[in-house]
């Protein structure tokens, strides 16, 4: 049971980390989309 | 220097140091001094990161790069996000399981001892050089904008550091780390709000962007590839994602930032933080270069920023010359203004043509400017041959010492000595920790008591302290050698990420096919920094390629009872 409740735990944790993962590379796509617009709109 | 810039100074100093040994008192043993005692939280453990990449040079040089070539160099940092996602999936909870002081203790495990001393050794010998020359590289600016001697600086700065350094250890190292970057972050958002506030009465931030993107410093894109451009968005992705992964995955002063967390969860908290906060934070640090640009279109900049220098050539054979460099600078800035000011109406009112002329006019007078600043350092070169022509650390300085208001000067030279501080002071702690647990205990004293080597730790920790100012108090005598240094720094990186990278992902392959992989490696590195024009950057990912490539060809031909590790 406390086996059960640890990978439980764990995957959860995995989830939460894997979100945060595809969270930091979206924001950075989002920053070079962002900085490409930026460089053209003030040439 | 005013009285009140000396109290804010000395007080931001006083409680760095003060709260450091406060929050770290009472280390018993090596482990707790040289890796914490598991307590630091994730954001803790983020800061620290941060604060040990960034020196003083990084705030000195960032906004000067980005007045001279623009914005582009944040691209640089591309490749660094997707290094921490990497560093956290694979190489943290090897690291954690592990439970390692050094990052090398694990190619023991993996490998062999000769590997893990070599790449030790390696380590030591490149980080203690290096941190001499983060200690002597803003002693030298603030001796040439302030006239403070060197030599005092450098042992001010240095001894802070060692005290703190050496009474608190990894903890220490951390909890000042929390207060260097809220100095450093205060004193750099204060910086670029004066230099708005300073700004003609109708300009604002908005239309100083504006403007500098019209005279070409707002390009922080580059599409274009190259291999002979260090900054282009391939080159900062790619060759910025195998620095990040060499420096922040296999460098022990940042390896040992993360391993003081409290769990593997709180570690990889903070390498994700480090994702999330340090684009975005040096975008801004460059746009402060661009603020200033801006600034200096408006305000008469000095042809050259390093009064040293000038004040060299004022009282030599040329200064005949020098003054004509001087009068001519000026007639070009009054018509620069002029145009100036037409653009910045022009911009406002929405007229693209006048804009566009303006723009012409600025940037051609722009090039006549660049004509006399190189006339003037010809001429520094032909009266002094060791003059250094390379301005772009002083220009920041230059302009928080000539515009900023008592009492933030002092707030901004204190940026430059915590950042000093605080990349130093993680250097200290990991040389310490290289030192004794990979060198010491493993192969001089393996039977001594914890106070043995709490105590061993410690004077390791002081002596390193003392070899960097040593190394600070030399380096001026040792010229271009400083250059060689740093290129020292990625000519290796590549090699030892390779080595990493072998053993983390290709478990079949063994220690001697790696060791020779990696010689070999580096031969071919080092030809191709004497022999090609292919920029620094790219090196990482050779480096590492090579190693793993070789690894495999190696083990092919090597007898099979030599396959086992």
């Amino acid at each position: 049971m406390v086996q059960n409740n640890n990978y439980e735990a764990n995957k959860k944790d995995a989830d939460g980390f894997k979100n945060l993962y595809y969270l930091v590379l979206a924001f950075l796509l989002l920053q070079i989309i962002m900085y490409y617009v930026l460089t053209q709109s003030l040439k | 220097m005013s009285q009140l810039d000396w109290i804010v100074l000395l007080l931001s100093l006083v409680s760095i140091a003060g709260y450091g040994i406060y929050k770290s008192r009472g280390q018993k043993n090596m482990e707790t001094y040289l890796k914490g005692d598991h307590s630091i939280p994730w954001f803790m453990v983020g800061l620290s990161i941060m604060a040990t990449q960034a020196s003083a040079i990084t705030f000195l040089s960032a906004p000067g790069q980005a007045y001279t070539d623009g914005m582009r160099f944040v691209q640089y940092y591309f490749g660094l996000p997707i290094a921490m996602v990497v560093l956290s999936i694979f190489f943290l909870p090897i690291y954690h399981k592990l439970n390692v002081y050094t990052a090398y203790e694990f190619l023991e495990s993996r490998f062999d001892q000769k590997t893990r001393v070599f790449t030790s050794l390696l380590f030591l010998t490149q980080r203690g050089l290096a941190s001499g020359l983060t200690l002597y590289a803003p002693s030298l600016i603030l001796s040439a904008l302030l006239g403070w001697n060197i030599y005092y600086t450098n042992l001010f700065i240095g001894g802070i550091v060692i005290i703190y350094t050496v009474v608190g250890g990894s903890k220490a190292v951390s909890y000042t780390h929390l207060q260097q970057m809220t100095i450093i972050f205060i004193g750099m958002f204060l910086a670029g709000f004066m230099i708005v506030k300073l700004l003609p009465d109708n300009m604002g931030f908005t239309d100083a962007i504006k403007m500098g993107g019209k005279l070409g410093k707002m390009n922080v894109i580059d599409l274009t590839f190259d291999w002979n451009n260090k900054y282009n968005l391939w080159s900062g992705i790619i060759g910025g994602f195998f620095l990040a992964l060499s420096y922040f995955g296999t460098d022990q002063s940042q390896v040992s930032r993360y391993i003081s967390a409290k769990d593997l969860r709180q570690s990889r908290l903070g390498l994700i933080m480090n994702g999330f906060v340090k684009v975005p934070m040096q975008f801004l640090i460059l746009l402060i270069g661009v603020l200033l640009f801006v600034f200096y279109q408006f305000k008469q900049a000095p042809v050259f920023f390093n009064n040293n220098e000038t004040t060299k050539l004022e009282n030599s054979i040329y200064k005949e010359e020098w003054k004509q460099i001087q009068e001519k600078n000026n007639t070009l800035f009054e018509q620069k203004k002029q145009d100036a000011t037409l653009l910045q109406t022009s911009l406002k009112q929405g007229n693209e043509d006048a804009a566009n002329q303006a723009t012409a006019a600025i940037n051609s007078l722009e090039k006549e400017q660049q004509a006399l600043r190189k006339a003037a350092t010809d001429l520094m070169k032909k009266n002094d041959p060791k003059a250094e022509i390379n301005d772009t650390n002083y220009i920041f300085l230059r302009f928080v010492i000539d515009y900023l208001p008592h009492g933030l000067i002092g707030l901004l030279i204190a940026v430059i000595f915590a950042a000093s501080m605080q990349s130093k002071s993680a250097e200290l702690n990991a040389l310490a920790s290289c030192s004794i647990v990979d060198i010491y205990k493993r192969s001089f004293k393996k039977d001594g008591s914890e106070a043995h080597y709490l105590l061993a730790s410690k004077i390791s920790t002081a002596l390193w302290g003392c070899y960097a100012i040593f190394v600070a108090m030399f380096a001026n005598k040792l010229g271009s050698l400083i250059e060689a240094v740093n290129v020292l720094g990625s000519l290796f990186y590549g090699t030892i990420l390779g080595i990493f990278l072998v053993a983390f992902f290709f478990k079949k392959l063994v220690g001697s096919s790696t060791f020779y992989a990696a010689v070999i490696a580096e031969i071919i590195v080092l030809l191709l920094y004497f022999y090609s024009d292919i920029s620094f950057l790219w090196f990482n990912l050779v480096g590492s390629v090579l190693v793993i490539g070789f690894s495999f060809l190696i083990q092919l031909v090597l007898p099979k009872n030599n396959h086992a590790n």
